[in-house]
């Protein structure tokens, strides 16, 4: 069964909570940049946004690979590094669009592995801003929570207007 | 020697940087840590060593210290917190203040658990700390840029985004003496003039990035208790209340105290006040409101982002709404919002701003001062371009301004004429008007005792309880209520306008927040009375993340080891138990 990280950019509010618990669950240790998700704050627009890997399904990083140490578990769907393997040339770190690859000294190339089906960030992040939902239900979910909303805002306006009621 | 030994919770460093030597040097925390724990307590202790009683606060000697407790910048919830610890130019006594925000954890994450600025550079300078690497690095071209501007500017300069700064703005520079430190667009150590005490050490800012990992003693505890905290602030049935934009700590709760006839308007703590709509500041805050914005690991998020066009785009809080409406009387939000991003820009303290300009408004109104003190400006009350004018001449020490940059207590005795009357302040600190000082007995308490003048060492909240409009649900006030009057002993501490049990109530809050201090956490939680009063849970993240038994009792010890050691700073400068009490019971 695939699932997946769900990020909804509109419900986070930066406080960095799930790098913290990240670190903790993985390197025993809180350090953000041992951290596989990170928070980019951008302060004037209050907005902020999650970088993680989102476990592509033809994954960059694994081509590029020198070393084979990057693989894909067919069935889970996760991306996984082979530290053994890893020389550290930071190939993958550099391909990778979205940043979902890390790197850190002691630890070389690094990255999310769902926490072995239960991720740490979706436990414990205060606001729901992080789901994890089975990969083919991801579209509906996001359609239901588009719809809701326009839908709320357009009764929102028609109340407003006073073309319902009254 | 324990500082040999692998800390836990604590990197185990204290960073000293003397500007006047340009020496840098590092030192074991556990020497203090061991009976202070950290934040506010070390701090304490580290000010108490190395000061002279009477000394000035503007002196090239004089200690500047940030300090960090054993939580912060781990995953506890709330842990952002950073004390800022000096003499205060304001009160000249042992004052610290609280700075919430990003730069505390970077600071652990750097391997240093406090910071000790002392001596003072020639020229301006600002320091940047790259894990080891220390540099003390030339700020003579952004001297007299705006707090926020400052930031961006040494991020360009570094070439590091990810780095975080703690500035001061012209008003620290200009030793305004309630000038601020600040971090990013609303976190400050606002109050007691830190920020003056930075600028006279010719210090812009502090930047810090880092790399570095902070051990924690039992990691998957750790990581349970962290879970059941958040599961517990979340759980409190205020949680989406203050969560919610229009709520948080700038709409309705501010708007309840002007309903309650608690907050302060004009220079009297309380009044109705017929001008204010009710309301207004929800309504704007749901208008204007982008998003609510927190500190570090913050599941609350009590600021809400304003987008105001041509004004700014930034959080606000409590104090900067109720100085800039209730204590002006101005009604309108919006210009509120206008004198606050004014502020902010400046790096001063918006509450004792405020003060100071109401000050100058009643003595404006009394014929105390005339048009010719104030270089033609008419200071009518709520007037809101009187108020930006009057801040920019307080910043630029021009006039009138100068006057006022140095306190309502310094100038009111520099104006005389009886103005000392209309000058409220507490220790020489500025009194802070979101919560009325009359009606509220156990507050007024907390006010008087506090070490600087205010109550956010020791008030608790309780006494709020019957005040009509309280927001609590229901259920929930009368299990506060049946709680709390178990706690201290008598209904009557729940009732505002009563003297007895606020004794017992003012020390158990005291104690609770000097403990919070202490390791790093925010005093919030206990504050709003249901997101963690737990002490379960509070001592098993002291204990699973430091390995120390810091359990409620020993961090009851360290509470009264800190609170009697501010209290002898105090003793030993010359202000007597009598002035204490004076100047609490002149304000109103």
């Amino acid at each position: 069964l695939r699932k997946a990280l769900v990020l909804d950019i509109e419900k986070c509010s930066g406080c960095r909570i799930c790098e913290g618990v990240c670190s903790l669950f993985h390197e025993k240790e809180i350090n953000p940049e041992k951290s596989r998700i990170r928070v980019i704050r951008s302060e004037e627009d209050a907005a902020f946004m999650v970088a993680v890997c989102p476990q592509c399904d033809t994954p960059i990083c694994l081509e590029v690979c020198p070393t084979k140490a990057v693989s894909k578990d067919e069935s889970t769907g996760v991306v996984t590094v082979n530290h053994e393997a890893c020389v550290g040339c930071k190939l993958c770190v550099y391909v990778c669009p979205i940043g979902g690859m890390s790197f850190y000294t002691d630890m070389r190339a690094f990255k999310c592995d769902l926490c072995d089906g239960d991720p740490e960030c979706v436990k414990n992040c205060p606001r729901q801003a992080i789901e994890f939902l089975e990969c083919d239900k991801i579209g509906m979910a996001k359609k239901r929570a588009g719809i809701l909303k326009t839908s709320n805002m357009m009764r929102l306006v028609m109340e407003e207007t006073g073309e319902h009621g009254e | 020697v324990k500082s040999e030994v692998k800390l836990f919770g604590w990197t185990g460093k204290i960073l000293r940087i003397d500007l006047s030597k340009k020496k840098v040097s590092t030192e074991p925390t556990w020497k203090y840590a061991e009976e202070f724990v950290g934040s506010r307590g070390v701090n304490a202790r580290i000010l108490y060593d190395e000061s002279r009683p009477g000394s000035d606060p503007f002196d090239p000697d004089s200690r500047l210290i940030f300090g960090t407790g054993p939580l912060t910048g781990t995953a506890a919830p709330m842990s952002g917190r950073v004390t800022v610890t000096a003499k205060s130019p304001l009160t000249s006594l042992y004052a610290d203040s609280g700075i919430g925000g990003f730069w505390g954890p970077e600071l652990k994450f750097a391997g240093y658990d406090n910071l000790v600025i002392q001596g003072r550079s020639d020229s301006p300078v600002y320091v940047w700390i790259n894990n080891d690497d220390i540099e003390i690095r030339k700020s003579d071209h952004f001297w007299g840029k705006g707090c926020r501007e400052t930031e961006k500017i040494i991020n360009q300069e570094l070439g590091d985004p990810e780095a975080k700064s703690v500035t001061i703005g012209p008003g620290g520079e200009n030793l305004v003496r309630y000038a601020n430190v600040r971090t990013m667009l609303k976190h400050a150590a606002g109050r007691c003039g830190m920020g003056a005490v930075m600028g006279s050490k010719r210090l812009k800012a502090v930047a810090v990035r880092g790399t570095k990992s902070i051990n924690i003693a039992k990691p998957e505890e750790f990581l349970q208790y962290v879970e059941k905290s958040i599961a517990a602030i979340k759980s409190s049935p205020s949680y989406e209340y203050w969560c919610d934009v229009g709520g948080g700590l700038a709409g309705r709760p501010t708007d309840i105290t002007f309903d309650m006839e608690l907050a302060g308007v004009g220079f009297v703590n309380g009044p109705a006040w017929s001008e204010y709509k009710r309301n207004s500041l929800t309504e704007f805050n749901l208008e204007y409101g982008t998003a609510m914005v927190g500190c570090f690991n913050c599941p609350v998020n009590c600021l809400t982002h304003i987008k105001l066009p041509s004004v700014g785009s930034q959080p606000w809080g409590c104090a900067p709404v109720i100085d800039f409406m209730g204590r002006i009387m101005n009604p309108d939000p919006k210009r509120a919002f206008e004198c606050v991003v004014l502020c902010d820009h400046y790096g001063i303290d918006t509450t004792s701003t405020a003060v100071n300009v109401f000050f100058a408004m009643d003595c404006y109104k009394r014929g105390i001062i005339t048009k010719k003190d104030t270089d033609g400006l008419e200071l009518e009350y709520g007037d809101v371009d009187a108020t930006k004018e009057l801040i920019h001449k307080i910043v630029r020490r021009e006039g009138i301004g100068d006057i006022l940059a140095e306190g309502v207590f310094r100038a009111s005795k520099k104006i005389g004429k009886n103005s000392e009357l209309f000058a409220p302040h507490v220790k020489g600190l500025e009194v802070y008007g979101g919560i009325a000082i009359r009606p509220l007995k156990g507050y007024a308490l907390a006010t008087a005792i506090g070490p600087r003048g205010d109550h956010t060492r020791s008030w608790n909240e309780a006494e709020t309880l019957d005040v009509p409009g309280n927001f609590l649900p229901a259920k929930m006030l009368k299990e506060a209520r049946i709680h709390w009057t178990r706690v201290f002993g008598t209904e009557k501490a729940c009732c505002h306008n009563e003297y007895e049990g606020k004794g017992s109530a003012s020390a158990w809050q005291e104690f609770r927040i000097a403990m919070l201090d202490c390791v790093g956490m925010c005093k919030f939680g206990l504050w709003s009375g249901s997101f963690l009063t737990n002490e379960e849970l509070y001592t098993g993240l002291c204990i699973s993340a430091t390995g120390v038994d810091l359990d409620e009792r020993a961090r009851y010890e360290v509470a009264e080891r800190v609170l009697n050691l501010e209290m002898t700073m105090i003793c030993l400068t010359d202000i007597s138990r009598r002035q204490l009490r004076q100047d609490c019971m002149r304000e109103g």
